[in-house]
């Protein structure tokens, strides 16, 4: 049986959630590129970040830093690559559940362990927690949170090892190296 | 081997209206959790076929289900209303998991026996290996949408028999009450449809057969070959008279 949280979700008319920035995992990444067969870059991109992120990653010693983050659809108003519009203005995302782990679990989130929805990217509605669906809920958020943790340590691999003297790195190079590691074979 | 589709740019979810069964509409409606309307179009048709319905105040007209375009009406580049551009210019399916039969089966088609491409599609020459074809996969989804087809047939002839003999009703039944009993008929017949694979595996091929000669099992006699799923045509024959007669039983 669909959940109450999804099916809430998928009669929301904008997706206005789509038009955030969607930051994902290297995970994420590899998931959808394994299942679409297409580049980690057709899906993903470099998003300058705010300083201290925990997944900050960057192309050079001591560059800016970035985020990677799902790409968007060119002259849709920053609608997410993968949101599709049936002609009467409806959308709805077209990965399904192959989507980001922090797409799965929106608006859920924890804030100091109490399950709460933020729903500031919404203007479909004020969700509320009685939205969610409670253990679902909270067990997603576990992996999402497990998902990231991972992430992070792997973009700190990456990051140490930056080599200083043979200059800047190409993101198709991090995402390339990032898809290996992943797979649990990648080495700096 | 990778997937020819995956890097291709000859734009078949640009090209093509994309034919929908019956079964495809309530797939994809509930998958999606949304009405059909908002996702399919009727096509006018040049002349009646199989799967041509009539629609009330039209009696010259016969239509058939399509998949919806995006964008302008009077473009010349409308992809498949689910068609995303990720990645090369092919672009990927936004409803993968609920993608019509036509799309599943596309390009091949069944020949003198043998699963082949199909000669009038606009993949590139080369791109499918000539034995791609005939793995299983293919010949089983081609015979399940053959049968569909069938299905689907019968839900076309009960709509039309309706809209003959009701003049009275006629007024309410357009493309909106069409979707409607398709819905409702395929909520009852989709149970029905759901035999275990090795059963379907020994029915498709015999009622393929039977259909590429012309003969339905459920528009007319049920033949000896396929006697032993009598039944089995019985209940979706009945389920799909049920809808006028009694409304489904509501």
């Amino acid at each position: 049986m669909t959940a109450r949280r999804e099916l809430l979700w998928l009669a929301c008319r904008d997706k206005t959630c789509c038009y955030a920035k969607v930051l994902v995992t290297g995970h994420d990444v590899r998931r959808i590129c394994d299942a679409l067969g297409v580049k980690p870059w057709d899906v993903a991109a470099a998003c300058p970040a705010e300083p201290g992120p925990p997944d900050g990653f960057r192309l050079s010693p001591g560059g800016r830093l970035h985020q990677l983050a799902l790409v968007k659809r060119p002259g849709a108003g920053g609608a997410c690559t993968f949101l599709w519009k049936v002609n009467d203005g409806h959308a709805q995302c077209g990965l399904g559940a192959l989507r980001p782990g922090v797409c799965q679990a929106y608006p859920a989130v924890f804030v100091d362990g109490l399950l709460c929805a933020d729903s500031s990217a919404c203007t479909c509605r004020r969700w509320s927690v009685f939205d969610l669906d409670g253990d679902a809920d909270r067990e997603l958020l576990a992996r999402l949170a497990a998902e990231q943790s991972e992430h992070a340590a792997l973009v700190r691999r990456w990051n140490a090892a930056l080599p200083e003297e043979r200059g800047r790195r190409t993101f198709r190079q991090f995402c390339a190296w990032l898809m290996d590691a992943c797979a649990g074979a990648a080495a700096p | 081997m990778s997937n020819p589709c995956a890097t291709c740019v000859n734009q078949c979810c640009h090209e093509y209206v994309v034919p929908l069964s019956g079964f495809d509409v309530y797939r994809i409606a509930t998958g999606l959790h949304m009405a059909p309307e908002q996702f399919v179009v009727a096509v006018r048709q040049a002349e009646e076929t199989h799967f041509s319905f009539q629609l009330a105040g039209m009696p010259d007209d016969h239509f058939e289900l399509a998949l919806d375009k995006a964008g302008e009406r009077n473009s010349d580049d409308r992809p498949c209303v689910f068609w995303l551009p990720v990645g090369s210019a092919s672009g990927r399916c936004g409803i993968y998991p609920y993608r019509p039969f036509a799309c599943q089966v596309y390009p091949a088609t069944l020949e003198g026996g043998r699963m082949v491409r199909r000669e009038d599609v606009i993949c590139p020459a080369d791109a499918w290996r000539d034995d791609t074809f005939e793995a299983p996969v293919w010949r089983r989804q081609y015979l399940h949408m053959e049968c569909e087809a069938d299905v689907y047939r019968l839900a076309v002839v009960r709509w039309n028999h309706h809209l003959e003999q009701s003049p009275a009703a006629a007024d309410g039944l357009g493309l909106p009450t069409y979707l409607a009993y398709l819905m409702a008929l395929y909520e009852r017949v989709r149970p029905l449809l759901a035999l275990p694979r090795a059963e379907w595996d020994a029915l498709a091929p015999v009622w393929a057969e039977y259909l590429a000669a012309g003969e339905s099992p459920l528009l007319g006699d049920v033949p000896p070959q396929l006697m032993r799923w009598n039944d089995f045509f019985w209940s979706i024959y009945h389920t799909a008279s049920a809808a006028f007669d009694d409304g489904f039983g509501t």
